[in-house]
This record gives structure tokens, C-alpha cells and sequence, in this order.
């Protein structure tokens, strides 16, 4: 076999990164405050029909919809995005990685470091990425075997419906800040006190704005609108959880070694990332829902790159992974979720799965 | 307190720092260029003259101008412009008067355009007559105070436009001679049929279109004895040798810092950073990254790539390059992420 041309590939990604980097402007300011004037009326129609359920209960179903429509849009497409630093250019006092925060119960901050920096930078390293199974699933055999992982299916389950406490506990390392495990070359950026404070100040104010405030505010209809908050909650998570683990999970995403990525290079970088997500095919609606996370592998490619420009370049990036022999990985929804629970399954027991 | 507390329960409950600017995009939508924390102008004039000059004609939304008192002769304000979907601010002079904005609301913008600048450059191709733009409140402290004392003016190229700001709004009031020299290139110079009726409104006031090489011929004499204000403004070695002749008289000398901003100078390879409010001097051999972790700074480090955006700070003014990109940034206001920039001028950043 030919040795994999790194030069070569990562030359091919640059030009296409900096070729699209280049037209990036006007368009794609419009793109995320368009996301976001869509994302507020959803939100506000959403909270005033949730409140309309005596009038019919079918207004209160659509009510929930559109609210959790409107969590999707926020979490998805405005913040995961702004917060990678997308939309930096702009100069915009309210759209940049800098004074974003998002509507979840995880801290941003918090959230910024561990994902943007460790996740993204080391993305699939076992034990640089602590993304890779949350540190409850077993996803591939570089993990030792535990009988808890026989019924992680299970977990799993329970993780999507708990996906934004399960996101904010794990993003301020919750293992090594509540429970005290420590991890030595990990150095301290910032105290586990700031960190606690952070968890639960920002859980506190989402649990209070969805079960107290709003509520309230409903008067008589209290428990519509608290079933109705819950519901939409529960939909956001299911949803989240589905699309980021359709995007790292299938069943052909490679994991690598720490020591393999000793001066790395960045075609090196560039090919790590490739075949470390999965991408899913679908239209336009569904590309927004899942804030471009649809198109994982070119996000993984550019993280800072803004999504509007994701689907313009995929069929290029697939180009060039074709040129090079790579498995572009990708599929319809459906087929990435079987991969998905089919490698969560294969892990589940402890024999060495055949690749 | 009122606002403390509302601002409180939006950031605890949207997320943002204000309530206008969580509502922005949606604002934005009916209200062109809305923008929390700032004031709209709409354009109703631009005019580009000879050797890339341009007059903007701008009419502030009628709270910018409480009670019809719009700015002092001789304020600045802050522009912002969306250039290609970035929001680009510049400081320009008012060039006109305040008793002009009585009469019109609107006020005027003498901007030197630069072809190679982000936003002058872009200016005559963006910006179109009826569209909204942002300004701040007028700034600055750079006003006339010396009705009644003899004075002597200087300007330097674009440091005109204070300069015609005070004289058209006190040219009458002036009891003592007032002498105005402005230099620029030979054909160069703005506003000469508007010095010209203000030498004949009051015929204490007289003035002079010169070029450098004139003005460094026929020396501007301030003996001891004599106690004329001066006025300056212009590039910073004029100001720097007019301020000197001045300060040997009893006069006052008053001058503005008008903003010629930084410019790339190969030879140059150490600068001043103001981090913070903290002076440091750095090199541009590494990242800005590098250099504040040395210095033991505040700074976030994470990837250090250029990937994470951990390391993100905002620049106020001076120039950096882009490792990742090879671009190089323009003075204004914007984000950069320290482990990626090479510093290439003074800088002023906050964490
Ligand atoms: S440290 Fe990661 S972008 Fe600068």
C-alpha cells in the first residue's frame, strides 16, 4: 500500500478552507441573525401557546413544538456555532465566542474549553478526548471492559434523556471535581470551586426560567405549561444527543493514540479528524436542526469555518477524500442511527469485535 | 436601578447582556441597523471629491441630539459602518457646525479614503444614500476656547476638519485676529469655498493654503512675549514641532490626536502593548500568546492552534497579522485570538 499523502491532503483542505474563508461576508451574517429572528419567534410562540391549552389542547401541543423547536435552534445552530467562534468576524457586541452564552443547563464557558479546545483538538485521542463515550460508554476496544458497560444501552438511553445535565456535569470534568479523580497531566486552568459554582449557578437559573418562572406566569395554567417546559426539554435532548452521536459514533469512526499524535502535522491533523465523524444526509431543514452538526466531518475539518458555508464545500472535501482513498463517511439518518446503536451494542460485551 | 435589575434577569435568564441585545436581530429586521448602545444615522449625502476624499452627510436619529444640541466644534464621533457583513467603527471629526445642525439635523464627515483600507477603502462602494449606519455620542474635548484671545491655527491634511468646525461656528464671534495655516499637497486642500466665506464674514480671520515644504520655508513666529492660543491638528510630527514654537509664548496650546492609525513598519520589531490598562512591551518574533504567558499575564491558553477560540481577547486598536490566514488585520476594534497573531504595531488590547 502506498503511504497516505498527508502533504498532499492537507494542501487540498487549505485550499479549499481559505478559498471559501475568503467569500464569507455579508451572506453569512444575514444566515445567523435570520437563525436567530427565527429562533426568538419560535420561542416566544411557543411559551404563548404552551399557555393557550384550555382554549384547545391541540394549541398546546403545537406550543411545545415550537418551543423546542426553538431550544434546537438556539443550542444548535446559534450557540454551538457562535461559541466555536464562527461568526468572530462580524464584530457583532452579541454574536461571538467571546459573551455568548446558551440556553442549557451546562455552563458556556465550561463548555468552551472542554469542547472547543480538548474535544476538538484532540478529537478520538483515547484519553486526550474525553467526548469519546462520556466516559460511560464503551465504544471501542481501547477501553478495558466493565460489567457495567453489559447494560450501557441502557445508559445510553438515559444519557440522551438527561443529555444537557449529562453535558454540563461532564464538561467541568463533574468525575474529577465532585468526585475527586484525578488526572495528572491535566493542569488546574481553573478551580474546581469556580467550576462547582458555575455547574450549579447555571442549572439553578434554567431549572427556575423553565419550571418556576414561566410557570408562574401562566397563573391557573401552572401545570400545562410545567408538563409542556418538560416535554420540550426532554425533545431538545433526545434530539442533541441523537444528532452528536450520529456525528462520532457510527460504527467506523477510528480512534487514535496519544502517542500518535506527537508532532503531528496539520495534514496529519486534517486526517485525524476525517475519519474521526460521520456525517448525515438530508435537506435543508434538517442541516439546520442539526446545526450543520449534519455535516460533522467538514466541522471537524474547520470548526471556526461559519456553518452556512458547510454544505457548499462538502461535496469538494468529499472530492478530495476520494483522491485520497478515504472513506467519506456518511448516510441517511436512519442508517447512521443503526450504525450508532449497533456499535454501542458490539461494545456492550467484552470480546474483542472483529473490524 | 431599574435597568440594573432588568439587565440582571436577562442575563440570568436570555443570556445577554441587555435586553436590546437579545432583541437585536429581531429589531433589526423593521429598524435598520438598530443596535443596542448606539445611535442611527441615515445617509444622506456622500460625495467623493478629488484625491480620495469623501463627504459623508449623515442625519442622527433625533435622541442623538437632546434638546436640538447636537455636538461641540471640534468632537469626533465613533462610526460604524457593516461592511460585508462586519462591523467596522472608525473615529472621524464632525467636520461641520453645530448652529449647521440647528438649521439642517444633519452633520458631515470629511473621510480620507484609502484604497487598501477596510473601511475607507469601502466606503463609496458600500455605503449607499438612505442607508443606516451607527454613531456614538460626540467625544472629545478639543474645542475653542479663545474668542478673545489672538490665535494661531494649524492644520495638517485631514486635521482640518476640527479645525473648520470651530471657525464656521465662532468665525463671527472672534474679536482678536485669528489666523489659520493649513497644509496639504498642492491641490489637496477641502473646504476652501467655505474659508473663504468665513474670511469674508469676519475680516479678523484670515488664512493660508500651504504646502509642507511652504510651511517649512515660511516659519510660524511665536516670540516669548506674545500670548496667542494655538491650535493643532494634524500628523503627530507636526503637532509635535508646533507645540514646541507654541509652548515658548504665554499663549494656550490646544491640539487633537487625530487618527492617522498605525501602519506596518518593517523595521520596527518591538512595541508597546497596553494589556488590561498594563503596559508591556513585547516583539513581533512570537505569537502574543507566547509573550503574555511569559510575562505571567491573565491569558487562556488552550489549543494554541488557532482551533478552540479559548484565547480569544479584543483588540482595541493597532495591527496584528493572522498566522493561520497571513491576513492582516486594520486598526479598528475586532477579536483576535492571541495564539495566532504576530503583533506588527502598538497595540491595545482587553482580556
Ligand atoms: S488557544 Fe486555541 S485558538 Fe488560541
Amino acid at each position: 500500500m502506498t503511504r497516505f499523502n498527508y502533504e498532499q491532503f492537507e494542501q487540498e483542505l487549505d485550499e479549499i478552507k481559505f478559498s471559501t474563508l475568503d467569500k464569507v461576508g455579508q451572506q453569512d451574517a444575514n444566515h445567523i441573525r435570520r437563525v436567530i429572528r427565527q429562533q426568538r419567534f419560535c420561542s416566544w410562540g411557543g411559551r404563548i401557546l404552551l399557555m393557550m391549552g384550555l382554549i384547545h389542547p391541540a394549541l398546546w401541543v403545537v406550543g411545545i413544538i415550537l418551543l423546542s423547536i426553538a431550544k434546537i435552534l438556539e443550542n444548535m445552530e446559534i450557540a454551538h456555532n457562535v461559541m466555536h467562534g464562527q461568526y468572530d468576524w462580524m464584530n457583532d457586541k452579541h454574536i461571538n465566542s467571546k459573551t455568548y452564552e446558551w440556553d442549557i443547563a451546562c455552563d458556556g464557558a465550561s463548555w468552551n474549553r472542554i469542547h472547543n479546545f480538548e474535544h476538538h483538538t484532540y478529537t478520538n485521542v483515547i484519553g486526550k478526548d474525553r467526548d469519546f463515550g462520556y466516559g460511560l460508554l464503551r465504544l471501542s476496544d481501547d477501553f478495558r471492559w466493565r460489567v457495567k458497560n453489559l447494560w450501557q444501552f441502557i445508559t445510553y438511553i438515559n444519557l440522551s434523556i438527561l443529555f444537557q445535565w449529562g453535558i454540563s456535569y461532564h464538561e467541568l470534568a463533574g468525575e474529577r471535581v465532585f468526585i475527586g479523580k484525578k488526572k495528572e497531566d491535566r493542569d488546574q486552568r481553573v478551580p474546581h470551586s469556580e467550576l462547582k459554582q458555575r455547574f450549579f449557578s447555571k442549572g439553578a437559573r434554567q431549572l427556575i426560567k423553565d419550571y418556576v418562572i414561566f410557570p408562574l406566569i401562566a397563573g391557573p395554567l401552572f401545570l400545562w405549561v410545567i408538563v409542556g417546559n418538560l416535554i420540550a426539554n426532554l425533545i431538545r435532548n433526545l434530539w442533541t444527543s441523537t444528532v452528536i452521536f450520529c456525528g462520532h459514533f457510527t460504527e467506523h469512526v477510528h480512534t487514535f493514540t496519544e502517542e500518535s499524535i506527537v508532532n503531528e502535522s496539520q495534514g496529519q491533523w486534517y486526517y485525524r479528524q476525517a475519519l474521526g465523524s460521520s456525517n448525515i444526509k438530508g435537506g435543508k431543514l434538517l442541516h439546520l436542526m442539526t446545526g450543520h452538526l449534519s455535516f460533522q466531518i467538514e466541522h471537524h475539518l474547520f470548526p471556526d469555518m461559519p456553518s452556512s458555508r458547510y454544505q457548499e464545500i462538502a461535496p469538494k472535501v468529499e472530492a478530495v477524500f476520494k483522491k485520497h482513498n478515504l472513506h467519506y463517511n456518511t448516510g441517511s439518518f436512519g442508517k447512521q442511527y443503526l450504525s450508532v446503536v449497533k456499535r454501542i451494542l458490539q461494545y456492550s460485551l467484552p470480546t474483542k469485535a472483529v473490524a | 436601578m431599574f435597568k440594573e435589575v432588568t439587565n440582571k434577569l436577562v442575563s440570568w435568564f436570555l443570556h445577554h447582556q441587555s435586553f436590546s441585545g437579545y432583541l437585536e436581530p429581531v429589531m433589526q429586521q423593521f429598524i435598520p441597523a438598530w443596535r443596542s448602545g448606539s445611535f442611527r444615522a441615515q445617509v444622506n449625502q456622500v460625495k467623493p471629491v478629488d484625491h480620495d476624499y469623501v463627504y459623508l452627510t449623515l442625519a442622527p436619529e433625533s435622541s442623538w441630539a437632546i434638546n436640538n444640541i447636537s455636538h461641540q466644534a471640534g468632537q469626533h464621533i465613533e462610526l460604524t459602518l457593516e461592511i460585508n457583513g462586519r462591523l467596522l467603527t472608525r473615529i472621524f471629526t464632525i467636520a461641520s457646525s453645530p448652529a449647521l445642525f440647528k438649521k439642517t439635523k444633519e452633520i458631515t464627515l470629511l473621510i480620507k479614503t484609502n484604497k487598501l483600507g477596510r473601511f475607507t477603502g469601502a466606503i463609496t462602494q458600500f455605503i449607499q444614500v438612505g442607508s443606516w449606519c451607527n454613531i456614538s455620542k460626540p467625544q472629545g474635548d478639543f474645542l475653542f476656547e479663545s474668542i478673545t484671545q489672538q490665535v494661531v491655527m494649524v492644520a495638517g491634511g485631514s486635521g482640518i476638519t476640527p479645525i473648520i468646525s470651530m471657525l464656521a461656528e465662532h468665525v463671527e464671534k472672534l474679536t482678536q485676529p485669528t489666523y489659520l495655516r493649513y497644509i496639504a499637497e498642492t491641490g489637496h486642500h477641502q473646504f476652501i469655498e467655505l474659508l473663504e466665506n468665513l474670511a469674508n464674514k469676519n475680516e479678523l480671520f484670515t488664512f493660508e493654503l500651504v504646502t509642507r515644504a511652504q510651511h517649512e520655508k515660511i516659519p510660524l513666529i511665536f516670540d516669548g512675549n506674545s500670548s496667542q492660543d494655538v491650535y493643532c491638528c494634524g500628523p503627530s510630527g507636526l503637532m509635535q514641532s508646533i507645540k514646541e514654537q507654541a509652548l515658548v509664548g504665554q499663549g494656550n496650546y490646544f491640539q487633537e490626536q487625530f487618527s492617522i492609525g498605525a501602519i506596518v513598519n518593517e523595521n520596527q520589531s518591538s512595541f508597546n502593548v497596553i494589556f488590561d490598562g498594563e503596559n508591556v512591551d513585547i516583539t513581533n518574533g512570537t505569537t502574543l500568546l507566547e509573550q503574555f504567558e511569559q510575562k505571567e499575564l491573565n491569558v487562556t491558553r488552550g489549543c494554541g492552534i488557532g482551533v478552540c477560540h479559548q484565547c480569544v481577547c479584543n483588540k482595541k486598536s493597532g495591527l496584528v497579522k493572522n498566522l493561520r490566514t497571513g491576513e492582516v488585520s486594520d486598526n479598528g476594534e475586532q477579536l483576535i485570538q492571541l495564539c495566532i497573531s504576530q503583533p506588527l504595531s502598538d497595540l491595545e488590547i482587553t482580556s
